[in-house]
């Protein structure tokens, strides 16, 4: 009896064994199928599914090209600074988290509680802070508070060839000068920065995740090249020093300066006064943005006379010693009456004297004999009427209509510079050209692009637009430039100490918005090259509209002339000529004297 | 001597779990040692690579702050202003051939 009772025992026993047996076999099995469901079949989906919570990404922007002069000094960069933003919803107690960050940044409590309190998910508290405070509020350690790196423009010469580099936007983009015109260049790629995370929101590096993930960083994002300018940092402040001395001291209105390297057409010196400060463009007037030397025409007043003697010599007509009949200071063309500049009235001067002297009936006798086509093609041929390709954005081609429109008062008008508008730079150029032996270079600004460890991307090498007039020709006219600043010429006051140097005067009247010359506005400029005969500069100074103490080229922006000539040539070690003929009237110590 | 024989099985059998089992903790403990330093140096590297950007970023801005330093107006106004220095004039030049 008890052997039954034992045997049901055992058999149920063995039952419960069994069934319980099966209950966790099966449970394996379904966790066997539901892992093998979950690693295989879902495998993809879910490691997305993962990579999501861990992984962070963030769109940036690539740091911006660096802007240097051609001594590989910066004149413009970019920083990261830290901005500080909050994600309002993940702070829970807003008032502290507010009292807290208002003892570190500059913003007041009240201001910072208003932005915690904000319904959107991510407001900004404090953009583009400095070191210090980004390091004190992160020390703080507040849930919801995040630190995110922006890039900030930064020009460490300030104000130094403002207008040429012009300056970049909040978001980066150049919006005037070199800054605008190879904004492509100089501007990083648009990109993603991804990072991996964990549960507190830490950032981390784990070997076995993407491995396009290095250091914790996937990076999608390009820097932007480096530009290196042929403009030369000492060479642009000692233009800028000077011209902002002239402005001031003949309280004119602006004034604007640039500096050639004729040989190459490599600007070294693009100045305006007043500048403005790229860092707070907006307090600026507009106007004052603009690079002027190229962008704005005007008339260029009697430096345009080299340019007319040019075509009188090249055409083969005139000789220098050509003489002309400038009927005592007072030609009459129809109903028009010209004169020569300070009561002057010259009988007989040759053409040499012509351009010492700045006569403007003398120069309008010249063009008369050539023919205004000779001088149209000549104009033409040195570059005025067109742009010269110049690198800068905006480029004016200046006004010179075509030969055929021009009644006889016109030619005679062109002659010495009124009824034509030309740009600086076409000057400079222009005059460069003189002092390259008559072949002309294409101007530039820009020397290099570089990559972001400084391998060389592109180089520009100086570009030979034509040759404007022959070598004779161009002797001719430096000769002529080199009286000019002689015992006597116009422009004595930029004769400089131990250097021969030549050039011209100019005195342009301004035009009235009714159409007509002022009487009493002026553009006084300077125009030449230096050492005259091996010359290595060339520069044109231009001051808009002196009121005090003389408005003529010669008073206002020859001494300009003299100082920047000097200095730079000191500054490039170009050795003092000093062969005898400086004692004819060249050393401008003993030389020198009122002149307009 | 059939008991003796039994033990002496029991025992072998015990002894392999206990190795296999001491193997698998091992390993166990093993591989987490080894994910839990992977993991502090994940942390580290970032730390590490955040300082480096850090760095980066101060080199920077101390490579501008001296070129602010140096530019030719400044170091003009400190030689004019403190020096009393002045561009030479061309009688106090003297070539060196």
């Amino acid at each position: 009896m008890k052997s039954i009772s034992t045997d049901n025992t055992k058999y149920h026993i063995r039952r419960r064994i069994n069934f319980v047996s099966c209950f966790f076999l099966l449970l394996l099995i379904t966790i066997v199928f539901r892992a093998g469901y979950l690693q295989i079949w879902c495998a993809s989906s879910l490691s997305e599914k993962a990579e999501k919570q861990y992984e962070k990404s963030l769109s940036f922007y690539g740091k911006r090209g660096v802007i240097y002069d051609r001594n590989l000094k910066k004149l413009a960069d970019t920083l990261s600074i830290t901005s500080i933003g909050a994600h309002p919803r993940q702070i829970k107690n807003k008032k502290t988290a507010a009292q807290r960050l208002a003892g570190v940044l500059s913003e007041s409590q009240s201001v910072i509680y208003r932005k915690l309190s904000s319904p959107k998910p991510f407001v900004w508290i404090e953009r583009k802070v400095s070191p210090a405070v980004s390091h004190n509020a992160r020390t703080l350690k507040l849930n919801g508070i995040v630190f995110k790196t922006e890039h900030s423009r930064f020009y460490p010469n300030k104000t130094l060839a403002a207008q040429l580099i012009g300056f970049a936007g909040v978001d980066g983009t150049g919006l005037e000068g070199v800054e605008f015109a190879y904004n492509n260049v100089l501007q990083g790629g648009n990109g993603k920065l991804t990072f991996l995370k964990d549960g507190r929101g830490q950032r981390f590096e784990s070997p076995n995740h993407d491995k396009q993930i290095k250091n914790g960083y996937k990076r999608e994002l390009k820097n932007g090249n480096d530009l290196i300018l042929t403009i030369d940092r000492n060479i642009q402040y000692i233009t800028e020093k000077v011209l902002a001395e002239t402005v001031k001291k003949h309280q004119a209105k602006s004034g604007m300066a640039i500096v050639m390297t004729p040989q190459t057409g490599e600007v070294l010196a693009l100045t305006h006064y007043p500048a403005f400060n790229p860092h707070a463009f907006n307090r600026y007037d507009k106007t004052q943005w603009r690079n002027r030397i190229v962008t704005d025409p005007f008339e260029p007043g009697s430096t345009m006379k080299i340019f007319s003697a040019a075509a009188a010599i090249e055409s083969g007509q005139c000789s220098p010693n050509t003489s002309f009949y400038c009927e005592k200071g007072s030609y009459r063309i129809g109903r028009n009456t010209i004169h020569d500049a300070g009561s002057h009235s010259f009988e007989w001067l040759t053409l040499h004297q012509i351009i010492k002297y700045s006569s403007n009936i003398g120069v309008v006798k010249v063009v008369e004999k050539i023919g205004k086509d000779v001088l149209y093609n000549t104009l033409i041929q040195f570059g005025f009427g067109q742009k010269t390709g110049i690198d800068c954005p905006s480029e004016t081609s200046g006004t010179l209509a075509p030969a055929s429109k021009w009644k006889t008062i016109d030619t005679a008008a062109i002659a010495f510079g009124q009824g034509i508008a030309v740009s600086a730079i076409q000057l400079v150029t222009a005059t460069a050209a003189i002092a390259n032996h008559g072949i002309m270079m294409k101007p530039y600004v820009v020397k290099a692009i570089t990559g972001e460890s400084g391998q060389l991307i592109q180089s520009f090498s100086p570009t030979i637009v034509r040759r404007v007039i022959s070598e004779t020709t161009a002797r001719s006219v430096t000769e002529m430039m080199v009286s000019v600043v002689r015992k006597g010429g116009t422009g004595v006051n930029a004769s400089t100490d131990g250097y021969f140097v030549c050039g011209k005067t100019g005195t342009a009247q301004k035009i009235n918005p009714d159409g007509k010359y002022a009487k009493d506005r002026f553009i006084a400029s300077f125009l030449g090259f230096a050492p005259a005969y091996n010359p290595r500069i060339a520069l044109l100074i231009s001051i808009d509209e002196p009121t005090k103490e003389g408005y003529y080229g010669g008073t206002v922006a020859a001494p300009a002339f003299r100082k920047i000539t000097s200095e730079t040539l000191d500054y490039l070690n170009v050795e003092p000529d000093t062969s005898g003929a400086i004692d004819s009237g060249l050393t401008a110590s003993l030389n020198r004297g009122p002149q307009g | 001597m059939k008991n003796k024989k039994v033990k002496s099985t029991n025992f072998k059998t015990t002894l392999i779990w206990t190795i296999i089992v001491s193997v698998l903790f091992a390993e166990l403990f093993v591989y987490t040692w080894c994910r839990v330093q992977c993991t502090a140096i994940g942390y580290e590297i970032a730390t590490v690579s955040d300082n480096y950007q850090e760095l980066t970023a101060l080199k920077n801005r101390l490579n501008i702050e001296l070129e602010t330093l140096k530019s030719p107006e400044r170091i003009g106004e400190i030689a004019k202003q403190y020096y009393d220095l002045a561009p030479p004039a061309q009688e106090q030049i003297i070539l060196i051939h």
